[in-house]
């Protein structure tokens, strides 16, 4: 039998928010009736407003899941508060198989049997490949206009001054980056454009508004005379194409090397950007050292990939994206999965992981953060900070500061996290018990 | 050349100048710039920002200061797993398996206390999640553990570890300050806004009534009547014998509102001048009459008592005790009886309170009852209370200090869309008979017409050892048709539940003089 699954494994599966605290409502044997579980199934019938009750089954191994209720939602809050029931040990193995569920579970047998492999890309014609080829060079003929366009405004800016920055001049440029087909650029605009419009106001004088949008301008202004060099070494232009937007088939990814190795999951964040939600997974390699980002994109509303649970580790190979520092990755083969992940951790400083950030950004500037373990004793006076045993110190940022605190009580510990500019954005830690993920 | 010294340039624009200070070495960095282009200048700024920009992002944000002790180990249990998966919902204020953030929060008290009790700690995973919210620091301090006690002293901003106990010591403080300033800090008397001096006064009279009174001595002239008033309020609600000076000279007060706050203060006082002025113009104006009501009662020698009321005049006296001519004369007589104490009135007039209320009167028929409740509120007179409801009066305003007996009285006797407003007043935990009595009356035949708040108040006022029996029970019921009752149905049994399993865990732990360790009725 399966280890049974921790509830934080079931909040990485709800598609938002809403759909976890409706689950977790549902995590109560009041409304349920005829629950039973027999790996890899567990079932149960749940009292919904209605009349009939909904009928739930849930597959825990791979995991998927089918509910007769009308939510479209996926999984839905029956789906949740099951999973929750089960993973609190409120589930215990036994009870009669309900119907549905083995109706359900027939059917996916039979379905496995018949199901073509989906992954298989079909065999392109010529005439497929000369039209793509077209659009691809289509594209690189409008980055290249949509960036000397950037380029020429910004160098704009900077002699009429940034003092004298338009109110909405920044969304306008993101959307000519969108039809530019520059998606990275406009990202990044929009960013810039998400600062209030009281700290630009403030900023007239000097100030960090003034500074960070130098900085960005810069930065763009980096990209864009990189675009135009011929000559750059592979690897930093595919960094470069990845910042302006360009994406890579996932065949491409898939084909390169793998790096094998037990990988954990040292931090996992969820964002929402208009229609898109975006996951992203931290992985540390418990032997090579490495370390990967794992992306996962769904339209919002949907349910995210929850296959990385945090805290867990998978024995299987990544291939990684081309460009450097190699940090983007897809899972490729996996072997196993571990529950609960547990390793050792080099003793390294904040010196170290400073070190390894500015290898980063020499390899790539436009580099928003940089995954790194730093060993110090976390404290909350006089400055939120991390100290390592050579007094060398780390501002920490974000709200996982309280919960690292609590959980390591100032004692030295091994921190994942990522380092940017601002400081050290704590994710995981390792305790005496594993790794917690923040 | 820095990034500071550039970005000043930016902020004003390279339009006007005609050159740049030099990069140093920097510029041997950096790609030759094109002197002929109208953007040459722009353009070199650029490329020593983007240079500088990432020399200055190659060092993150330090974190000056000296070392922090650790924290002490812990010798506290963490509660069952159980427990913890419950608490950290409800920590978190996630719906989990509560859908009110009322009942989430009472449940959460409720779980603490347990928690606390069994002289258990919060895990260290949930610390982080009940110390960022400010709102429950004094109830989570007794399970803070020495982790947690090393966390909220440095929250404080205090880096000196200290041990759960001592920070303990300072609970109070600590809800003192959440809740304004602490009793010490005069200056707040002095300079505080009119809600912060009232708040300030009223900490330091519950502490030390007399000395509260010299300070509102103190500033009574220069003060505006909407204070003044307040502050005789706050004496009225804990009036001592020797407020009575102070009070009685309230009386004369050019403000209405301190004049009634006044009196009601010296009614508190059943030795004080002004109860005695009352009280001889209740024997004025009620009197308790035996009368000979003929027929069938002559045959049984059986005299019937009649109730006469007599309401009292206003004159000067009267209007300086607050029986002023503007009232009608009902409200005056309510006025005079809340002022007698409930134990005067058979030697006043030869019938107990309860009796006043029951007694024979002629037209017009005078309502006593609400003068005689606010008397017994006031003297919080249990004993009168208990007769006032036996007497069939259901004043909402006596259910905190009625007994079991009484309580069971009411409820039954309340018309069911009235029910709620009943146990709102009753302290929790109710007793297991009253739980019994309402539960019963929610899933009677009445049920329907019960308040929804009523429901609410069931699932919280149940005591815990009769929790899991109580949901149980209601989960039997099935599933109403009414949504609306379907809704108050499950979740009241999901409350029910989740203290049930609370104190189910929690319980062995309990120690043996814990009431709540008691076995299930």
């Amino acid at each position: 039998m399966a280890e049974r699954w921790r509830p934080e494994r079931v909040t990485a599966l709800a598609p938002d928010s809403a759909s976890d605290v409706a689950g977790r409502r549902l995590a109560i044997p009041t409304p349920w009736s005829d629950v039973g579980y027999a790996y890899p199934l567990l079932w149960g019938a749940c009292q919904g407003s209605g009349s009939t009750p909904y009928s739930v089954a849930v597959d825990v191994s791979e995991p998927s899941y089918r509910c007769s209720c009308p939510s479209r939602k996926f999984p839905c809050k029956h789906v949740l508060g099951l999973l929750y029931l089960w993973a609190e040990g409120r589930i215990d193995e036994g009870g009669t198989l309900s119907r549905f569920a083995a109706q359900w579970s027939a059917t996916r047998a039979a379905g496995d049997r018949t199901d073509t492999s989906p992954d298989q890309p079909a065999e392109k014609t010529e005439a497929q490949l000369a039209a793509a080829a077209s659009r691809a060079a289509q594209r690189e003929e409008r980055v290249t206009a949509g960036l000397e366009e950037l380029d020429r405004w910004l160098a704009d800016q900077v002699t009429a001054g940034l003092g004298n920055t338009r109110p909405g001049a920044f969304s306008d440029l993101a959307a000519r980056m969108v039809d530019a087909q520059a998606p990275g650029v406009s990202g990044r605009l929009r960013d810039l454009a998400r600062r209030p419009m009281a700290a630009r106001t403030a900023a007239r004088a000097g100030g960090a508004w003034l500074d960070d949008t130098l900085a960005e301008y810069g930065l763009l202004h980096l990209l864009c005379r990189a675009w135009t060099r011929t000559d750059l070494p592979d690897v930093l232009r595919a960094t470069v194409r990845s910042h302006i937007g360009f994406t890579v088939p996932k065949e491409t990814v898939l084909a390169t090397p793998p790096v094998a190795d037990t990988w954990a999951v040292v931090g996992m964040r969820d964002s929402d950007e208009e229609q898109v939600s975006t996951r992203r997974v931290w992985l540390y390699g418990t032997t090579t050292g490495r370390y990967a980002l794992v992306l996962f994109f769904a339209q919002r509303g949907m349910p995210l990939d929850a296959s990385l649970v945090p805290g867990s580790g998978i024995e299987a190979d990544l291939h990684f994206y081309p460009g450097g520092p190699p940090l983007r990755a897809l899972v490729g083969d996996t072997r196993d999965v571990i529950q609960r992940v547990r390793f050792t951790t080099p003793n390294r400083g904040v010196g170290g992981a400073t070190a390894a950030w500015r290898r980063a950004l020499a390899e790539d500037p436009w580099l928003g953060s940089y995954p790194c373990l730093v060993h110090g004793r976390a404290r909350l006076t006089p400055t939120p900070g991390l100290v390592d045993d050579h007094g060398g110190s780390v501002r920490l940022v974000g709200g996982s500061m309280l919960s690292l605190l609590a959980l390591t009580g100032g004692h030295p510990t091994t921190v994942f996290g990522e380092l940017d500019p601002r400081g050290l954005l704590p994710t995981a830690v390792l305790t005496d018990d594993g790794l917690v993920v923040l | 050349m820095t990034f500071e010294s550039l970005a000043s340039i930016a902020a004003v624009g390279t339009g006007q100048r005609s050159t740049l200070p030099s990069l140093g070495q920097l510029s041997t960095y950096l790609p030759a710039a094109d002197e002929s282009a109208p953007e040459a200048l722009a353009y070199e700024l650029l490329d020593a920002a983007a240079a500088l920009a990432v020399v200055r992002r190659g060092t993150p944000a330090p974190a000056p200061g000296d070392p922090t002790p650790p924290a002490p180990a812990d010798t506290l249990p963490e509660p069952p797993v159980h427990v913890v998966s419950l608490l950290g919902p409800l920590l978190a204020d996630d719906a989990g398996a509560i859908r009110h953030a009322a009942d989430r929060a009472f449940v959460l008290q409720e779980a603490l206390g347990l928690v606390a009790a069994a002289r258990m700690r919060l895990p260290y995973r949930l610390l982080g999640t009940a110390l960022a919210r400010t709102d429950l620091r004094s109830s989570v301090r007794p399970v803070l553990g020495e982790r947690g006690a090393w966390l909220l002293a440095q929250l404080d901003g205090n880096a000196t570890s200290r041990p759960a106990a001592q920070a303990g010591l300072r609970a109070g403080q600590m809800t003192e300050v959440a809740a304004g300033v602490p009793d010490d800090e005069t200056d707040v008397w002095d300079t505080g806004t009119s809600e912060e001096r009232l708040a300030w006064f009223r900490r330091l009279r519950r502490r030390d009534p007399e000395r509260a009174r010299d300070e509102a001595l103190g500033v009574w002239k220069e003060s505006p009547a909407a204070f003044r008033a307040e502050l005789m309020a706050a004496v009225a609600d804990t009036a001592v014998a020797s407020d009575e000076p102070f009070c009685e000279a309230g009386l004369d007060d050019r403000a209405e509102g301190v004049r009634v706050a006044a009196a009601a203060a010296l009614s508190r006082l059943p030795g004080s001048a002004f109860v005695a002025r009352m009280a001889a113009r209740a024997r004025a104006s009620i009197r308790v009459d035996e009368v000979d009501p003929g027929g069938i009662h002559r045959l049984l020698r059986r005299s019937v008592r009649t109730l006469r009321v007599t309401p009292c005049d206003s004159d000067d006296a009267a209007v300086r005790d607050g029986l002023t001519a503007r009232l009608s004369s009902g409200e005056r007589l309510t006025r005079l009886v809340a002022a007698v104490p409930p134990g005067a009135w058979p030697e006043l007039c030869g019938a107990t309170a309860a009796e006043l209320v029951s007694l024979q009167q002629d037209e017009p028929r005078w309502d006593l009852a609400p003068g005689l409740v606010t008397a017994v509120v006031r003297h919080r007179d249990a004993d009168a209370a208990n007769a006032l409801v036996t007497a069939g009066i259901g004043d909402v305003r006596l259910v905190p200090l009625l007994s079991t007996e009484a309580l069971l009285t009411l409820v039954a006797k309340v018309p069911p869309t009235l029910l709620g407003a009943v146990l709102e007043h009753v302290p929790l935990p109710w007793p297991a008979e009253l739980a019994t009595a309402v539960g019963q009356q929610l899933i009677g035949r009445d049920g329907h017409e019960v308040r929804p708040e009523a429901w609410a108040l069931f699932a919280r006022g149940v005591p815990l050892p009769v929790a899991g029996g109580w949901a149980n029970r209601l989960r039997g019921l099935g599933q109403p048709d009414a949504r609306t009752a379907r809704g108050l149905l499950r979740d009241t049994t999901s409350v029910l539940t989740v203290r049930a399993v609370l104190y189910d865990e929690l319980r062995g732990f309990l120690p043996p003089q814990d009431p709540r360790r008691g076995g299930r009725p």
